[in-house]
């Protein structure tokens, strides 16, 4: 067997064919466009993810104790970590076919990939981009992203409540809710909050606690994040404070 | 044509000068096999998958770069065919993503001691190599068979240049320790 005349007869006769240029510069564009399609759909994930931790209150509960850490993992929305993670490997097995990322150790191409999404999330959640996609999609039929944005507020467990203080009590305060009811919150030595904190009338606060029917032992109580849309669920909510 | 360099005659074939792909087969044919013969282990079909490099090599031709050197491209393609051969026949035990690649090495670089070792290493090296493992083997008849430096070999097997170091490094080892036990057995054998 002649290895170099049987390879150049095949080329010869046509058998075997070279590739053209553009076939690889069309691949390269791909890979190139997938990379870029994937991070912007991660960071697109992960600030969509923190906007459901700040958005239900899960994200801020986990900081009141096993209880809290508790409510933390069961409400966290799994399947879009999942994802996220699993889109962060691909991006890894992508980018890996680039010689920047295979000259260096693994873990630190993974590392510089996690900390570019994170930045990106983090970026985004800077902006009023997912509350505004949220109030769009909120009265839209929008398919994937309506039933994505309504679902936040059905993660709420029970025992995480956002409202508005209307009145100063004894033993605490009443909330008038997010959802239109009125809430008697009793804070007590237990309460994680701010330290030596005196909550005030207008006050927009989130309470993580015990319910029992209107009343909830409150086990922290920190003021609500500045995005929240507390008019969501009744339109009327709030102006009645107003008047 | 002969005293070309590869990347010029490569130059030639994406111009259109199918020909000369002739020179490049002669100047790899031997390397490759014997590259093969080591890496694989065995003899069989080794013509077989030389010829399927060479025909991937042409196939893929216009995606070579010319700034970079020719050597570490074929050497990437055999690595890859040989690899997969491995997998067919499940000898490979190869895995998306090995353990040494993960982590940071030490720098490990080449040294005047690697030199003076590879001459005294070849004839060891060559009866040895079979008792290793591959990812081991591989790196050492990268080095000091085909000559390839650490940066080309890290272009071949795409990891990074201290992981070829410490390869390098632990193969040395393991290929001692296989001489070790030889010497042994032989001098019990004497005995």
């Amino acid at each position: 067997m002649n290895t170099k005349l049987d390879i150049l007869k095949k080329i010869q006769s046509g058998e075997i064919d070279m590739k053209p240029r553009w076939h690889f510069v069309l691949k390269s564009l791909l890979l190139l466009l997938s990379i870029v399609t994937i991070i912007l759909l991660v960071i697109y994930i992960l600030s969509f993810i923190f906007f459901i931790f700040r958005q239900s209150g899960v994200g801020f509960v986990s900081l009141y104790g096993f209880r809290g850490l508790s409510i933390f993992v069961i409400n966290s929305p799994w399947l879009l970590i999942v994802l996220a993670v699993t889109l962060v490997v691909v991006l890894q097995l992508l980018v890996h076919k680039y010689s920047f990322s295979y000259h260096q150790p693994l873990l630190y191409s993974f590392l510089g990939l996690i900390l570019l999404v994170l930045f990106g999330a983090y970026a985004i959640g800077q902006t009023q981009f997912n509350p505004r996609l949220q109030g769009f999609v909120k009265d839209r039929n929008i398919p994937v992203f309506g039933p994505l944005y309504r679902g936040i507020d059905e993660r709420r467990p029970e025992s995480i409540v956002f409202g508005t203080i209307i009145e100063i009590t004894n033993d605490g305060f009443v909330l008038e809710s997010d959802r239109g009811e009125t809430l008697h919150i009793i804070i007590t030595r237990v309460t994680k909050g701010l330290p030596n904190k005196i909550y005030t009338i207008d006050e927009t606060v989130l309470v993580f606690g015990d319910r029992k029917g209107e009343t909830i032992i409150a086990l922290g109580v920190r003021p609500a994040p500045v995005d929240f849309d507390f008019n969501k669920h009744d339109k009327n909510f709030g102006r009645g404070l107003q008047k | 044509m002969s005293e070309l360099t590869d990347e010029k005659i490569v130059i030639a074939i994406q111009k259109g000068n199918t020909e000369v792909f002739g020179v490049l087969i002669e100047r790899y044919e031997a390397k490759l096999k014997r590259y093969a013969h080591k890496f694989l282990n065995y003899q069989e079909e080794i013509e077989d998958l030389v010829q399927d490099v060479f025909i991937k090599s042409y196939t893929n031709i216009q995606s070579f770069d010319v700034t970079q050197r020719f050597s570490p491209w074929i050497y990437r393609i055999a690595h890859n065919t040989f690899v997969n051969e491995l997998k067919r026949k499940k000898q490979g035990g190869f895995i998306l993503f090995d353990v040494d690649t993960i982590l940071p090495n030490l720098p490990s670089k080449e040294t005047a001691d690697d030199e003076a070792l590879s001459g005294e290493l070849r004839e060891e090296l060559d009866s040895l190599l079979t008792e290793i493992p591959a990812k081991y083997r591989e790196v050492l008849v990268l080095y000091y068979f085909e000559e390839l430096s650490y940066q080309e070999i890290s272009e071949v097997l795409q990891i990074p240049v201290t992981t070829v170091g410490v390869r390098i490094n632990r193969g040395r080892i393991k290929l001692k320790f296989c001489f070790e036990n030889k010497q042994k057995k032989y001098n019990k054998n004497i005995l």
